[in-house]
């Protein structure tokens, strides 16, 4: 099995990336154990200790898929063992909320893992590695990684980031285990499918809306071409853009013939609720930028692309107000270093 | 029998309940006011304008509410059902459920921060779905009360708004309470339910997202809607260009069981479109429909302005069949028969005017309240008693006794008072606590101390504000002696402080800085009352609502600004001066003009209360119109009505009727108006506390189709004479034509009520000869609320309607047989047929008294420009006129039914008591006052003046000068600006207190040296 992907990984050139948080207490145990008894692993994964996989912030997974990972792994301790009792739980559900807003985005959920290893499991976690890299050699590389990656899916990756980032999802996730485990503020016990049922709409809602926001965060648009660029039926973006309107995020600038166009209210350097700032770059002007690089090395041209895919500033803000991108200012910026 | 109780309950806090409770809170009575909904206002808050005017629904509607919310005699119990009720007149006892709100009413300030972060979203019944709201909630932004409620049915319990909440409002261990009261009377004002539009399948509701029900659209076009106003379709959010109306969806429907008309649909649909193409660019509207009933004060017109001016498609005569979605566009079809053939129509969007259903609670409340309902379950009433139930002491009101628009809920809402108030008379203010305040401190002399209190208003303001540095800001300032920051200046606690604060620091003038003075200056102005202050020395600087809450992105400069409303405020402040309400003694006693139904039901219901009332009739007899009514359209006697009405008001001693008599001079003002009655060349004089106007209205004596040439042809009233003596139609054949003498180009108005007395009387010519023939000719047959199912009992009885049209109206001729012709092009056969009848009866229109002119003058109140009457408001003050102290009634105001005069008039009467309850009124503080020795009189003021409080006066020493009445004076200030010689002066907001502001404002702040 082993030696069939190494073949594979070596033909493709692909050979799969994984980050793993692992807790102190049980898992980072367990991975240490795996190495005192000598147990074989593939060599993908980059372990990083963290005290418990509840401190794990679902927007930093979502940043290893960013930054090319193929696959993200958490282990925990086993549930009920948890060091700081409820970390673990904590880390479920974050996760699982995370998972289906990754669905939506069109990457696979299954390159986000979570396992749950004890400080006594070392050849369960060895295990787990192979057949994570198993599984990833299978799904192929992550399509945001490479030199030219699925512009789509990144955007959808960073909608997945805000919307999970967003008060409302966070504070449905955090209050779930609340609600699960004790009775709520009227000292009654709510269905869990009641909760299940409200966190999986706000996945829906929210993941919807910023991608609505996001596409028309430059550019005033149409409901019907806020639909086709987001693929959400005109009829949900309408509503959607209702309750952002009511948010103070969206407006309508003009009527159009007989179409109202609405833009983002995202103001420059500011983050008001959610969207971060790379909400600013246009996939357009990335695409515009990675043609018209010019005389650069392959490598400084993929370097230069990944920082502007990742920090995703446009340092070109005066001219944003164009049509066209002059990505290839900016790129002379980084490179000659005017522009930190 | 033990004693009644002082008290009325109100169930239902629509635009009907909460005008009942002000009338009768206005009288001094106890009003517990009961609403289903965690807010009042039902459904015209929903509204986004009204029609015919094109008033803002909220902008006239919120500050009855608001007067609701805070009257001292009223309590609001919002969120409560009706448990159960007991006892008889006098003396109900009813239990309550107050269900559970999870927010501390007193302490919530309707910030709104929990809103923002519950996370959960439900639909929002208020914008009917096409927008979402959260599980805490207030309803809509002027909701009163104005507090939050938690919807306990989407809500999880999450705690999220207890930790958002900085006033501590909220309390998640509230539990329902059953609340005992006693009243004496009861007003049922529960409203209506529109029509399930799911039942008519054939067009799509819930099925094709185009199709939207009118409230659905109503809710868009508002500004504070979801669209912001504009109308988009839900598929695409695409502006519509061709939008259809489809009327009668519910209504006049066999189908589905509505037999009657919602009375309200069509005017509302020409209003939608009226205000839809105005709103959203390209928009065109269409409207299908059968009949257009466009009866009210002013409608016709508007019906006419909007096809001629507007360009709004009509198609009449037509019921839409089904509407079908184009699938690719979304777009809908629409199929209708027109003469016969079947018609096509393609539209962007389609609305569905929504039918009025009875209230979904109205089994519930016939059985808690033991009255009945009719075969629709709406409110059984009868045309003599429309105010009453079949239970003494519990009264109806608005759309639950039948399908009917604003003003005719008003004024019945206030005629209902008047039955609630004539219960409880006797035991008027027993149950009111009237707040005492300690004597005014004398302030002469003293320089301005001021106290100035900032608001952090929880984080509303301190959030963006920085509300510390304002404090210092405000100390610095002249005259300032004290400034402090308060958490909520409103609280409880914060009143108290500030009435310390005022005595510690001497203060004589104190200024809140916080939110509206619209809503929060009553309330602070009788916390300086407490503590001896005159309420006119407070001021308000708006930092929330004009400065925080619209500058959240900009902290600094709000600060500035927040900084700057403060200084305006203080430089006004340090110019205030006390001011006095003057008294205005109150005769208690009434005049009435006219002595038809309308003036003996006010001179009634008055003399009911205790009041002395004086009938002026110009006729020998009293009765008017009515004397020429036999029955009514279910075969009611109006005669022995009349005689027994006739009776009451001769054997009570507190009614006197002069007839043959003139009313020859009116001076005077609210509380004391003098006049003088000719009667037969004698002249007495006498006075009154306030004026009813019902001088009635007269048949239209015809001068079309050979009436007065032929002894065959009638009116309505003559024909009416003859039914009632039963002679000379056996076997004949009868032919109405409607509309004479009206809608026509000189008289444009509709006199509502010819349709259904032409269906009366054609019925009742069925029945004493069922052999005879009826012909109806008519343009539209508005036969609204359940006389529609007298237009359909006349239809199944074989009386035969043929439509014409406002072109080709019938001709009438004498044949060579000597027979009247009567050709007429039949609009639904489109084909012309002619009518020999034997009778020719002509429905001519209802004119005003002509006697209205010189009255008008006497009154000095406005005549529209049909001769009726003008009230001061056409949709919520229908009985009023804009000059205090004068009431109209009747078809003075203009052409209705029996059972709507009854009920405006018995309103007439609630009006009136507002006034005549009390001994003394208290005139507005803020008021014009004239500086004699500057006036030149000239007059300017008298002209510009709109409620005829300025008069020029002669002094001792021979000038003009003019002379304001304060009981009269509003105090909109118009006057003052008109002076010619600045010798007037608003109280309150004298040119030198606004030029203070207005120097501030713009001060020239020196630029800090950098």
């Amino acid at each position: 099995m082993e030696a069939q992907v190494d073949v594979k990984t070596q033909e493709d050139g692909y050979d799969p990336k994984i980050v793993g948080f692992l807790c102190n207490w049980c898992s980072y145990a367990g991975a240490d154990l795996a190495g005192v008894s000598r147990l074989r692993y593939p060599p993908n994964l980059r372990i990083i200790r963290v005290m418990c996989s509840g401190s794990v912030d679902p927007a930093v997974l979502v940043e290893g898929f960013l930054r090319g990972a193929d696959g993200v792994l958490v282990c925990g301790c086993h549930p009920g063992e948890c060091h700081y009792q409820e970390g673990n739980n904590h880390a479920a559900r974050r996760i699982e909320t995370l998972r289906k807003l990754i669905a939506l985005t069109g990457l696979e959920p299954e390159r986000l893992r979570l396992e749950w290893v004890s400080a006594s499991e070392g050849k369960r976690f060895a295990e787990i590695v192979s057949d994570f890299v198993d599984t990833l050699s299978e799904l192929g590389p992550n399509p945001v990684a490479g030199d030219s990656p699925d512009i789509d899916i990144m955007e959808g990756l960073y909608v997945a980031r805000s919307a999970v980032d967003d008060f409302r999802l966070s504070l449905l996730i955090n209050k779930e285990h609340y609600l699960e485990t004790k009775p709520n503020a009227f000292n009654e016990i709510v269905s869990s499918e009641k909760i299940q049922d409200l966190i999986n709409r706000a996945i829906m809602d929210e993941y919807a809306r910023c991608r609505i926001l996001l596409a028309a965060q430059s550019d005033a648009l149409p409901v019907k071409e806020i639909a086709t660029r987001t693929k959400i039926p005109e009829m949900d973006v309408l509503k959607h853009i209702v309750s952002l309107r009511d948010r103070g995020l969206m407006a309508m600038t003009e009527i159009q013939g007989t179409s109202p166009l609405y833009i983002s209210q995202i103001a420059e350097g500011e983050e008001i609720s959610t969207l971060p700032l790379w909400a600013k770059v246009q996939k357009e002007s990335i695409r515009h930028s990675i043609e018209n690089l010019g005389d650069v090395d392959e490598a400084t041209k993929k370097w230069i692309v990944r920082e502007l895919l990742l920090t995703l500033r446009c340092y070109n803000c005066e001219r944003r107000r164009n049509d066209v991108c002059h990505f290839s200012v900016c790129v002379r910026g980084l490179l000659s270093g005017v522009v930190e | 029998m033990k004693d009644k109780v002082g008290a009325v309950l109100i169930v239902g806090g629509g635009i009907a309940g909460t005008q009942c409770a002000l009338d009768l809170a206005d009288t001094d009575i106890k009003v517990y006011l009961v609403d289903t909904s965690p807010s009042i206002g039902g459904a015209m808050a929903q509204l986004d304008k009204t029609f015919p005017t094109h008033d803002c629904a909220m902008c006239i509607m919120a500050p009855k509410l608001v007067a609701t919310g805070r009257h001292h005699n009223v309590e609001l119990l919002t969120n409560s059902e009706i448990e159960k009720v007991e006892g008889e007149i006098g003396h109900f006892k009813v239990t309550i459920n107050r269900k559970i709100r999870c927010v501390d009413e007193e302490k919530c300030t309707g910030c709104g921060l929990c809103t923002q972060r519950c996370p959960v979203e439900v639909p929002d019944e208020y914008n009917k779905g096409l927008k979402m709201r959260k599980a805490i909630y207030m309803k809509y932004p002027q909701a009163v009360p104005p507090a939050h409620t938690i919807d306990r049915d989407a809500c999880i319990g999450c705690g999220i708004c207890e930790t958002q909440c900085e006033a501590g409002a909220i309390d998640y261990t509230q539990e329902e309470e059953a609340l005992v009261i006693d009243v004496g009377a009861i007003v049922l004002s529960p409203g209506f339910t529109e029509f399930d539009l799911k039942l008519k399948k054939e067009y799509g509701y819930g099925v094709y997202p185009n199709v939207v029900s009118s409230t659905e659209l109503e809710r868009m076009l508002s500004p504070t809607g979801p669209y912001g106003g504009v109308v988009l379709r839900p598929s695409d959010g695409e502006v519509p260009q061709k939008v259809a109306f489809i009327q009668c969806v519910g209504s006049r429907d066999i189908q589905v069981g509505n037999t009657y008309c919602s009375s309200v649909c069509c005017m509302f649909a020409i209003k939608e479109a009226t205000i839809a193409e105005e709103h959203s660019p390209g928009l065109k509207t269409h409207i299908f429909f059968m009949d257009m009933r466009a009866f009210g004060k002013e409608f016709d017109e508007y019906y006419v302005r909007a096809e001629k001016e507007q360009g709004i498609q009509f198609t009449r005569n037509v019921r839409v069949a089904t509407v079908r979605e184009i699938p690719d566009t979304n777009d809908l079809e629409i199929w209708y028969s027109e003469k016969g053939q079947m018609v096509r129509g393609v539209f962007n969007m389609v609305v569905l005017s929504v039918g009025t259903d009875s209230p979904e609670s109205a089994k519930e409340v016939a059985e808690r309240f033991g009255i009945n309902l009719n075969k629709h379950d709406f409110c059984d009433t009868d045309i003599f008693t429309p105010l009453d139930t079949n239970i003494p002491g519990v009264y109806v009101c608005g759309a639950f006794s039948s399908p009917k628009d604003i003003p005719d809920s008003v004024s019945q809402a206030s005629g209902a008072a008047a039955k609630a108030m004539s219960v409880v008379a006797t035991e008027r203010g027993k149950l009111i606590e009237k707040k005492e305040y300690p004597p005014e401190m004398d302030l002469a002399g003293q320089d301005p101390r001021i106290g100035v209190f900032i608001c952090h208003c929880g984080i509303n303001i301190a959030g963006v504000v920085d509300v510390p540095s304002v404090v210092e800001h405000a100390k610095s300032l002249p005259n300032v002696v004290h400034a402090e920051g308060n958490l909520y200046t409103c609280s409880q606690d914060t009143q108290k402080g500030i009435t310390e604060k005022i005595k510690e620091h001497d203060l004589n003038r104190v200024i809140v800085a916080s939110c509206t003075p619209r809503t929060h200056a009553p309330l602070f102005q009788s916390t300086i009352m407490e503590a001896g202050l005159n309420p006119h020395l407070f001021e308000m600087a708006n930092i929330r609502d004009q400065c925080s809450w619209v500058h959240s992105n900009n902290p600094e400069e709000a600060t500035e600004k927040a900084k700057l409303l403060v200084s305006m405020a203080v430089e006004k402040s340090r110019l205030l001066e006390p001011l006095q309400n003057a008294e205005i003694e109150v005769e208690k006693s009434a005049l009435v003009i006219g002595g038809g139904l309308s003036g003996m039901t006010v001179a009634k219901e008055l003399a009911n209360q205790g009041i002395k009332t004086y009938i002026v009739e110009k006729e020998k007899d009293l009765g008017g119109l009515m004397k020429k009514i036999h029955f009514g359209s279910n075969g009611e006697d109006i005669q022995g009505f009349l005689t027994d009405l006739k009776d009451s008001i001769a054997q009570n001693p507190l009614i006197e009727v002069f007839t043959e008599s003139k009313l020859e001079d009116v001076t005077g003002c609210v509380g004391n108006f003098d006049f003088v009655v000719r009667t037969n060349g004698e002249e007495k004089e006498l006075r009154a506390g306030a004026i009813i106007v019902a001088t009635g209205g007269v048949e239209y004596k015809p001068t079309e189709f050979l009436y007065g040439e032929d002894q065959r042809v009638m009116t309505q009233l003559e024909f009416e004479n003859m039914l009632a003596e039963s002679d000379g139609i056996e076997g004949k054949t009868i032919a109405m034509i409607q509309c004479v003498g009206s809608r026509e180009p000189e008289r444009p108005y509709c006199s509502r009520i010819c349709c259904t007395e032409a269906v009366k009387n054609a019925l009742k010519a069925k029945e004493i000869s069922p052999e005879s023939s009826v012909y109806i000719m008519f343009r539209d047959m508005r036969t609204y609320g359940f006389r529609e199912e007298l237009y359909n009992k006349a239809a199944a009885e074989g009386v035969i309607f043929t439509r014409f049209s406002e072109e080709d109206r019938p001709t009438a001729s004498v044949g060579a047989d000597g027979a009247i012709e009567i050709t007429v092009l039949d609009q639904t056969l489109d084909e012309e047929i002619m009518v020999k009848p034997d009778i020719l009866v002509l429905s001519a229109a209802t004119l005003s008294n002509p006697d209205n002119v010189p009255l008008s003058q006497l009154l000095r109140v406005p005549l529209n420009k049909d001769g009726f009457f003008f009230e001061a408001h056409m949709k919520l003050r229908p009985i009023d006129f804009a000059a205090d102290g004068i009431f109209l009634c009747g078809l003075a105001h203009l052409p209705k039914f029996f059972e709507e005069n009854i009920a405006q008039a018995s309103g007439a009467a609630s009006r009136t008591m507002t006034i005549l309850s009390k001994d003394s009124l208290e005139a507005e503080a803020t008021i014009a006052v004239v500086d004699e020795s500057k006036c030149r009189g000239c007059g300017e003021c008298v002209e510009t003046c709109e409620f005829n409080a300025p008069e020029l006066i002669t002094l001792e020493d021979g000038r003009e000068v003019s002379h304001i009445t304060e009981a009269l004076c509003k105090g909109c200030g118009a006057c003052a600006v008109a002076c010619c010689n600045k010798s007037i002066q608003m109280r309150g907001f004298t040119s030198d207190q606004i030029h203070a502001m207005v120097r501030k404002a713009l001060e020239r702040v020196p630029q800090e040296a950098s």
